[in-house]
């Protein structure tokens, strides 16, 4: 489950960064450091941004610091997410 | 996975953090410069004026950092008017850099948006408009705005919608996230200069002030000028849709950027000089450049620009292209 959401993300970023980078997505390297990729702090903020929307929840632009790159990104907010879901699942089905 | 699904990389960004940021820097500007104004008056009081040594030590750092701005960030970096071989974009990023305007990405992406809103809303400095698409009627007010009070709030320009092409630059991306270090480079080597010509702490400290503080404001006040005066007064010899102007009596200070409507008119062009009076010290620059084999693909107006009557229409081909 959380692999299928770790692969939807990486390729969604995947997308975007080839977007901005104006190359094929097949030519974005998902272990490369984001900062390698030539992403300043302003660029990443707009990626994060977009992300979060993507997502739907609020993503802080550390995120990108803390997880530098679009695998290890992808892998934390799939399992963050998936915990998240778990909890709000336990807390719907917690008796009153 | 379609590129349907994602939403348009946005202009500029909604960041309370990196408005912060951004008037932090505007702040540190004004603090530097006015720490500048009162050692120098403090030292010229206390029995140090400035000698030629001090004089000296400004015009050259206004100069290194003031074709930082113009040649680099601006002609080859915003515009790509010529191409140069590595060490010189290096050499120019960081000469810019230590004029302490921001960040390489950021004065691009900056300059790329005022050209495509000139002197219209999401023009971040324009003394007719403010950048929501308020307008500024008061001339005064449309002064005060477009010379530095839009430099404390202006949006957020998206670097990774203006400035793809340097974040796909390796090297000058590097050069880019060290941008303190420039400036603070900067300012320790007018410091040092000034140690060794008077010796001690004195000495340094007048360095400092004339080669570093008082240089990054005189900095500033040559890019206020352009965005303020060289779009309110002067001569339009090009009917561009904006409102940018040429000025001959600021063309030495800013280093040939006050031909501003030739430059409105031609902004791919890498020298603005169109007529033999119109001095453009940045663009002879470029000309050296270019005759020692460091730079080409060297744009230039054509002779359109250089015969063409006051006030004619632009040319619908050329060297017009953003």
């Amino acid at each position: 489950m959380s692999k299928q959401q770790q692969d939807d993300i990486e390729n969604w970023l995947s997308d975007l960064i080839a977007e901005i980078l104006e190359i094929p997505p097949s030519k974005v390297d998902r272990t490369k450091r984001f900062d390698r990729y030539g992403l300043d702090s302003v660029a990443a903020v707009s990626v994060t941004g977009m992300l979060g929307k993507h997502l739907g929840r609020d993503l802080d632009a550390t995120a990108m610091y803390d997880y530098p790159t679009i695998s290890t990104l992808s892998r934390y907010l799939a399992e963050s997410m998936e915990a998240e879901g778990i909890k709000a699942e336990s807390m719907e089905g917690a008796p009153q | 996975m379609s590129a349907t699904s994602k939403p348009a990389i946005a202009r500029t960004l909604e960041s309370p953090r990196l408005h912060r940021v951004q008037q932090r820097h505007a702040i540190a500007v004004v603090v530097l410069s006015a720490t500048g104004i009162l050692l120098v008056v403090g030292f010229a009081v206390a029995g140090y004026p400035p000698g030629w040594a001090e004089l000296a030590n400004f015009a050259v750092f206004f100069i290194i950092a003031g074709l930082g701005i113009s040649v680099g960030f601006h002609r080859m970096f915003t515009h790509c008017s010529f191409k140069a071989a590595t060490p010189v974009r290096v050499a120019l990023a960081v000469m810019g850099s230590m004029a302490m305007q921001g960040t390489l990405k950021f004065w691009v992406a900056l300059h790329r948006r005022h050209h495509a809103h000139s002197d219209e809303p999401g023009d971040p400095h324009s003394p007719y408009v403010l950048e929501n698409g308020t307008p500024l009627h008061g001339k005064l007010a449309g002064f005060w705005h477009s010379y530095m009070a839009w430099s404390f709030g202006h949006e957020v320009p998206n670097t990774a919608f203006y400035a793809r092409d340097l974040i796909r630059d390796r090297i000058i991306s590097r050069v880019n996230d060290l941008y303190f270090v420039w400036v603070a480079v900067g300012l320790a080597i007018p410091a040092a200069i000034g140690a060794m010509v008077h010796g001690g702490w004195i000495g340094a400290a007048q360095g400092l002030a004339w080669g570093g503080l008082i240089r990054i404001y005189a900095g500033h006040n040559m890019i206020w000028s352009i965005t303020s005066l060289t779009h309110i007064f002067g001569q339009r010899d090009f009917a561009t849709p904006d409102r940018s102007t040429n000025n001959l009596w600021l063309s030495v200070f800013t280093l040939g950027e006050a031909w501003h409507n030739n430059h409105h008119a031609f902004p791919s062009a890498a020298i603005l000089q169109f007529r033999w009076y119109q001095l453009d010290i940045s663009g002879w620059v470029v000309a050296v450049l270019e005759k020692t084999g460091l730079a080409w693909n060297v744009v230039r107006a054509g002779e359109y620009a250089r015969f063409t009557n006051l006030n004619s229409d632009l040319p619908t081909s050329g060297a017009r292209q953003p």
